[in-house]
């Protein structure tokens, strides 16, 4: 009896072991690569407008959300098998700039400057123009 | 009449000119990378911004910490809530002059010197830059170290084998007229 017990012991702590290492691997492995499609869009905006809700709701309340934009393709950047889309907002100097994840790379021959494009995307910030990554065409 | 005419392509002849010496880098290239015996770490930053007077030589960079990419979710989550506070300090920037500079010569190497600025903490930085003129601009390329304890960056006692003392930063700017 005190054996089936003591074997039952160590079985649980075994058990208890394994899916803690297997916990702590997934974690400390797990790639920061984020699919676009599978997150929640948390705002559509026009490109227009992004600026402005951006400046009237306070940066802290987009960063890391996952936002529709749309906008007029004003010209499209291709550097170490990346995309960027630049989007224009205004009038102005500034753009909204899309990196796009790699697996839309086979959309960018149907683009054309001048189309009007909804991009969804992950808000990191603003310098002088409004940075969104891991972006999808939509 | 004549006059007014000759203020106006003055005006215009002054403002052309002080546009034609800058140029802009939208999607500067910054590179970090912190080697121990027990991880490395890397990050990279496609999206730094960058202008630079090919006149004067001045540079200023501005660098968006949450655009940093790396390889592990859990090292992006310490880097922007732990170590750098990114909700506190979103942006690192760079303010400077490359010394001697040469605005004939196509391609030199010099020294940079300015202020960078983290978590808003300011200190003196110098660098060697590689310039090279290209057909439609500069580019700019160069590495430097920054040491985190300058900076006040704190890593828990537990982590501190995980990441150096000294960071090995690199970046490259490929510079194009910026008008305005």
């Amino acid at each position: 009896m005190r054996k089936k017990i003591k074997n039952n012991t160590l079985l649980i702590f075994t058990i208890g072991l394994v899916l803690l290492l297997t916990g702590s691997v997934f974690i400390l492995t797990k790639p920061s690569y984020k699919n676009t499609y599978k997150l929640k869009t948390f705002k559509q905006l026009s490109s227009q407008n992004l600026i402005h809700e951006y400046e009237k709701e306070g940066y802290e309340n987009f960063i890391e959300k996952a936002l529709e934009i749309d906008g007029v393709l004003k010209k499209i950047h291709y550097k170490n098998n990346i995309y960027t889309l630049y989007l224009s907002y205004e009038a102005n100097e500034s753009f909204v700039l899309c990196e796009l994840q790699h697996d839309q790379n086979p959309k960018i021959p149907n683009l054309k400057i001048g189309d009007t494009l909804i991009i969804k995307g992950i808000l990191k910030g603003k310098l002088l123009d409004i940075v969104l990554l891991n972006c999808i065409i939509i | 009449m004549n006059k007014i005419t000759l203020v106006i392509c003055l005006v215009c002849c002054i403002k052309s000119f002080s546009q034609n010496n800058e140029y802009i880098e939208r999607e500067g290239d910054i590179t970090f990378f912190s080697y121990t015996s027990v991880e490395n770490i890397k990050a990279k930053n496609t999206k730094t911004l960058s202008i630079f007077n090919a006149k004067t030589g001045d540079i200023a960079v501005r660098i968006l910490m949450r655009a940093f990419v790396f390889e592990k979710s859990l090292m992006h989550e310490h880097f922007n809530e732990s170590y750098i506070e990114t909700d506190l300090y979103p942006e690192a920037t760079f303010e400077g002059k490359i010394e001697n500079y040469d605005a004939d010569s196509a391609i030199q190497t010099k020294i940079a010197k300015g202020t960078f600025m983290l978590r808003n903490i300011k200190k003196p930085l110098e660098f060697k830059v590689n310039i090279t003129t290209t057909d439609d601009g500069f580019t700019l390329k160069g590495a430097l170290e920054v040491l985190i304890d300058d900076y006040e960056i704190k890593v828990p006692a537990l982590l501190s084998p995980n990441i150096s003392k000294k960071i090995e930063v690199a970046f490259l700017f490929k510079y194009v007229t910026y008008e305005k």
